[in-house]
């Protein structure tokens, strides 16, 4: 009678279990009624997926190539960015970059002035919530840094995530004011007039490129349906120090990416700040003392206090003069 | 008689009022409880916490959505590096009915860090898995850390 019992028991116990077994790999199913692009689990987790998916033949015929660069060429973008156009593999179209340049600095004041940043808001991934941890130490010292703006970030943020609505289950949400909200409807709340967005670290390599170009436009779109008036900066994903590289997750493939950030900025009327080349070393890879997650467990991505600093500095100092 | 009559009653009524001035006074249990400042330290003292960053009434306001006049004291402290999730937030609502606002704002944070801790970060997931909004009176508190049940004891015998 207890042997009887003790069957039934088992019986009832993986019964249970095959019901609780929640799958939550198929996303691709039309329960997602928006048109955005939705790509697989596989393809949104990024530092941790063990199988990337399959390089595309587009993919590889999207790799950038070295150009010959005239002195006029190398010698703006060393004043510039503080690399050589020759040096860095990983830089985009230098032409493209050049006439974005030009845009940009037909846009930004005559001379540094922190105010230019108060009625701005970042919005990022965890790179930026780095940017945003900083800007809280400093302020609360007392310090300036980036005047009073505001930012809008969370940790594995991507244009996958920007795009999508809040009944999205696998899409990230940032907060504001204690409230889960999408992108654009955070930037709408914050009021502001200027939108820094650095996206893409959490996309690349984690999704087809149809999958992440067509992200980034609907991003861009939404973006300006709540908030029509805002001025768009985008600024590049920022580079991998050397050794943290893997699988897709190579600066070679933020280079296409912010080749693509860049073509869209250019199509659009968007602001394009090329903060990748300032936090690079002369190679490419990210500034190792810029870096604030090498060794054991580090993905050689985020900032350090120092990098952190560059970055605000060039925005201050730089891209503000 | 009469004299002796008044005088017995004026004794009595001397008794009366004696009595009713020393009744005791309940002492509120808040005259117990350390300033959250104080108990905040008494973590850093005994806890090995990593690099930290305060955060002032604008930043409650701006990330959390807590509004000073919810509150008469708070004490919060996040991790500097934005890869971890540690965190030591304490508030004393201003009253009873600021409580539970207080509480849901919190479980929409921690919330928020188990979203983007799930797919990328399984170790600091944990971590946030194992925390929990808790309430003892008018003291609202969320600790994430490895240390968790040393600094919810530290609290605890704080108030």
């Amino acid at each position: 009678m207890k042997i009887a019992k003790l069957a039934v028991t088992a019986l009832a116990v993986s019964v249970l279990f095959s019901a609780c077994n929640i799958n939550r790999i198929d996303n691709t199913v039309t329960s997602e009624t928006e048109t955005t692009v939705v790509p697989t689990t596989a393809e949104t987790t990024t530092e941790t997926t063990t199988n990337p998916p399959v390089e595309t033949e587009t993919e590889t015929t999207e790799k950038i190539e070295t150009e010959a660069h005239t002195d006029e060429e190398v010698s703006s973008a060393e004043t510039q960015t503080g690399t050589t156009a020759t040096d860095n593999p990983f830089r985009i179209d230098t032409n493209l970059l050049d006439d974005l340049r030009d845009m940009l600095t037909l846009s930004r004041p005559d001379k540094p002035s922190p105010d230019f940043f108060n009625d701005a808001v970042f919005v990022g991934d965890s790179v930026t919530l780095g940017l945003k941890n900083r800007a809280v130490s400093e302020r609360n010292k007392g310090n300036e840094f980036l005047g009073e703006a505001q930012f809008l970030c969370a940790g594995s943020l991507n244009y996958y995530s920007a795009a999508s609505s809040l009944s999205n289950s696998y899409a990230i949400h940032p907060t504001y004011k204690g409230q889960k909200v999408t992108v654009p409807e955070g930037i709408k709340k914050s009021g502001a007039e200027k939108v820094f967005i650095m996206l893409g670290m959490n996309d690349f390599s984690g999704s087809a490129t149809e999958v992440w170009q067509s992200n980034i436009n609907k991003t861009f779109d939404k973006i300006l349906e709540l908030s029509p008036d805002v001025t768009i900066y985008v600024q590049s994903v920022t580079p991998i120090a050397n050794g943290y590289e893997y699988g897709k997750f190579t600066n070679e493939n933020i280079a296409v990416f912010n080749n693509y950030l860049a073509s869209v900025c250019k199509e659009r009327g968007f602001y394009y700040i090329d903060i990748n080349s300032v936090l690079a070393d002369e190679t490419g890879y990210l500034n190792k003392s810029y870096c604030g997650d090498l060794g054991s467990g580090g993905m050689g991505i985020h900032m350090s206090y120092p990098g952190t600093d560059a970055w605000a500095d060039y925005l201050e100092n730089t891209f503000c003069r | 008689m009469k004299k002796i009559f008044c005088f017995a009653l004026s004794v009595l009524m001397l008794f009366v009022f004696a009595s009713c001035g020393n009744t005791p006074v309940e002492e509120s249990s808040d005259k117990q409880s350390l300033p959250l400042s104080e108990i905040m330290a008494k973590i850093e003292s005994q806890i090995t916490l990593p690099a930290m960053i305060s955060l002032s009434s604008a930043d409650l306001s701006d990330f959390y959505g807590i509004e000073e006049t919810e509150y008469s004291e708070f004490c919060v402290s996040i991790c500097e590096n934005s890869l971890q999730k540690d965190q030591i937030i304490m508030f004393k609502a201003a009253d009873e009915s600021y409580v539970d606002g207080i509480r849901e704002k919190l479980n929409t944070i921690r919330q928020g860090a188990l979203d983007e801790t799930e797919n990328y970060l399984p170790e600091q997931f944990d971590l946030v898995s194992k925390s929990e909004v808790r309430v003892n009176g008018l003291y609202i508190t969320l600790f994430v850390s490895p240390d968790l049940a040393a600094i919810n004891e530290i609290f605890d015998n704080s108030i």
